[in-house]
């Protein structure tokens, strides 16, 4: 086994480290944080760096990268901030793929340079977990498509130049086949969107959007009509590793912070880290965090070779989600009184984490399909240990 | 144009380590392009870049252990068309003199050049000598402190911040120039840049050369932490300021 990046891949980490470094400090963070902003010219410089098209295929004027790479590209931009970059190798992979020759290149301009941003919204008030019971309607009209509907913790919404979302054709029984996607350009007529208070994420907004008797001309059907469904699960679980990966990133600078601390802090004349019970949290939190490394790491590394990973992209995003959670928590406690001050960031990284368990895949609906699809392919070895590959 | 940057490839500062007797570790020390050189680097690839056909080939001398694969990339994904590590382990220590000879000789096996750009000085000796040493040894002409370079008609115009004046100074080539830090900002080598480094042209032969060292080393340690005095001026009293500038005075 060869656990090892390989040389390429150690440099562009290395450089990329010294960017973020450079252009993602963490007094500008705090800032962004504070000020529910988006940090738009760091952003843009990370797409003219050529970091933005790792990933992306070359005819799309991208540098072809496999999982392995865009998952430590994902993870280390994810130490700096959360959501403070763009970069979706996969979201420009979509466009490719689904948006219409009317708009496919302006969209493309667009993610490629990283002043365009699209929004993703299929939550609905009566349809979470539940995906597929969206009651978003569209109807067919004269050069183009009405929709009604309403969309609710949609990320970023507000601040897109795109809202993709999903809406079902009430004409067709069955909810996997009604499904088409729109590409709705922000702002259209019709189409109200309101940002949400939250407790966390503040660097992007979660939104509401109302569509009412919202107009799109047919250049903005996104992919096929009724193929929704399908296009939806067509990235899917490379969507869910990256996700994973993004909280890797997370807990890897609050594990740090937390070892600093506990390194540093003098309490009864030592550090507080030669205290059994917060050398227990250390142990506990460095045996999850690697454990969260290793899976990212393996999972993407079967990615890339052809294998399914259909039940361990969904281990990796549950582990990730909670494991990070834990490490958060766990540097708030060592942090003591300075964890629960806004001054020092992780309380950011505590109230960034908590809707990791939730968004994209709830960790009490991962635990029920990871069990499902284990006991299933434990009964299709028919016992035994077969199932575990050797 | 063609312009070779010689640069030194040393361990990483930041994975040395220090002994118990005091001693520094080397052992899990990687290495890494002196910092320094890394604006040279850039100097050279954006001279290059306003002279059409110019050419930037990198050039190291050291011990055989400067030959890593990685380092070289880094070199590669820079704006750099071409390497040469010319490898002696009588070179591991070699001072500013012994490092010029090396230089000098191992240029013949480059080619052709122009100009020499060398960065302000090493991490780790940072002597500031070689520059001025390879051109003695070259017989050019040596220009340092270079905050511009400007590609001119057979010379390179050279800007240097004095005290109170910017000076420009025309030199004519072949020549050596030094450049400071703020000639450039090294670049972020792109995935695209990183990928095409692998496949430029590495050359690294062994040197032959007789290191004649001016400088002996003897050991190199860490210094001994000192005791905090905890000696402490309360504003409040009277002559704290007058006292607390004596303590400094003699601490140093």
């Amino acid at each position: 086994m060869d656990f090892s990046f390989t040389e390429e891949q150690e440099l562009l980490a290395e450089n990329l480290v010294e960017f973020m470094d450079r252009e993602y400090p963490e007094s500008l963070i705090k800032e962004c944080d504070e000020q529910k902003i988006f940090p738009v010219e760091a952003n843009k410089k990370f797409y003219e760096a050529g970091f933005g098209a790792i990933g992306v295929p070359e005819e799309l004027g991208g540098v072809p990268a496999d999982m392995v790479t865009m998952c430590l590209v994902t993870s280390i931009v994810y130490r700096y901030s959360w959501a403070g970059c763009t970069y979706s190798p996969l979201s420009i992979m979509n466009a490719a793929d689904k948006a219409s020759p009317e708009i496919r290149t302006e969209m493309l301009e667009g993610l490629m340079s990283g002043e365009k941003r699209h929004s993703f919204g299929n939550t609905e008030p009566g349809a979470g977990s539940d995906a597929a019971g969206i009651k978003t309607s569209y109807k067919k009209v004269d050069g183009g498509y009405v929709i009604n509907g309403h969309k609710i913790y949609n990320t970023y919404a507000s601040c897109s130049d795109y809202n993709i979302i999903t809406a079902k054709d009430p004409e067709i029984d069955d909810p996997y086949k009604a499904v088409t996607l729109f590409a709705i350009p922000n702002p259209t007529p019709g189409m109200t969107i309101v940002d949400l208070p939250t407790i966390g994420q503040w660097l992007e907004p979660t939104c509401e959007t109302f569509l009412e008797d919202c107009f799109i001309p047919d250049k903005y059907l996104y992919g096929k009509e009724h193929g929704g469904w399908v296009q939806l699960m067509k990235h899917f679980e490379a969507e869910r590793l990256l996700c994973a990966a993004m909280y890797l990133g997370q807990a890897e600078t609050a594990f740090a912070d937390l070892c600093a601390y506990a390194n540093s802090r003098i309490q009864f004349g030592q550090p507080i880290g030669k205290f059994q019970l917060i050398q227990e949290k250390v142990c506990r939190d460095k045996i999850i965090l690697e454990s969260m490394r290793n899976m990212v790491f393996r999972t993407a590394w079967e990615y890339d070779q052809g294998k399914s990973i259909r039940i361990d992209a969904n281990i990796c995003k549950l582990l990730c989600t909670e494991g990070n959670w834990q490490i958060c928590d766990d540097g708030i406690q060592i942090l003591g009184g300075l964890g629960y001050c806004t001054d020092h960031r992780m309380q950011r990284l505590w109230r960034d984490a908590r809707v990791g368990r939730i968004g994209a895949g709830s960790s009490e609906i991962l635990t029920k399909t990871i069990a499902k699809d284990v006991l299933r392919e434990a009964g299709q070895y028919g016992g035994g240990t077969r199932a575990l590959g050797i | 144009m063609r312009i070779v940057v010689a640069v030194k490839i040393l361990p990483d500062s930041k994975d040395l380590r220090a002994g118990n007797d005091g001693a520094l570790d080397f052992s899990h020390a990687r290495n890494v392009v002196s910092e320094y050189d890394l604006n040279a680097i850039e100097a050279a690839a954006q001279l290059a870049a306003s002279q059409e056909g110019s050419t930037v080939k990198v050039l190291s001398v050291g011990p055989a252990s400067i030959d890593e694969s990685k380092v070289k990339k880094n070199i590669l994904s820079r704006g750099v068309d071409e390497l040469y590590f010319a490898t002696n382990d009588a070179l591991e220590h070699a001072d500013a003199r012994a490092t010029a000879q090396a230089l000098s000789l191992a240029l013949q096996d480059v080619g052709g050049w122009d100009v020499v750009i060398c960065g302000d000085g090493s991490d780790d000796f940072y002597a500031k000598q070689v520059d001025a040493q390879l051109a003695a040894t070259l017989n050019v002409p040596c220009v340092n402190g270079a905050t511009l370079l400007q590609a001119g008609d057979g010379c390179i115009v050279v800007e240097r911040v004095l005290e109170d004046v910017v000076e420009t100074v025309e030199v004519p080539l072949p020549a050596v120039i030094s450049v400071q830090p703020s000639v450039a900002v090294p670049r972020t080598p792109s995935m695209k840049d990183i990928l095409a480094a692998g496949k430029k042209p590495m050359h690294v032969a062994p040197l032959d050369v007789a290191s004649e060292e001016t400088v002996e080393w003897v050991e190199c340690k860490v210094p001994e932490p000192t005791p905090r005095k905890k000696q402490i001026c309360h504003v409040s009293d009277e002559g704290a300021i007058a006292s607390f500038a004596a303590s400094l005075k003699a601490a140093l």
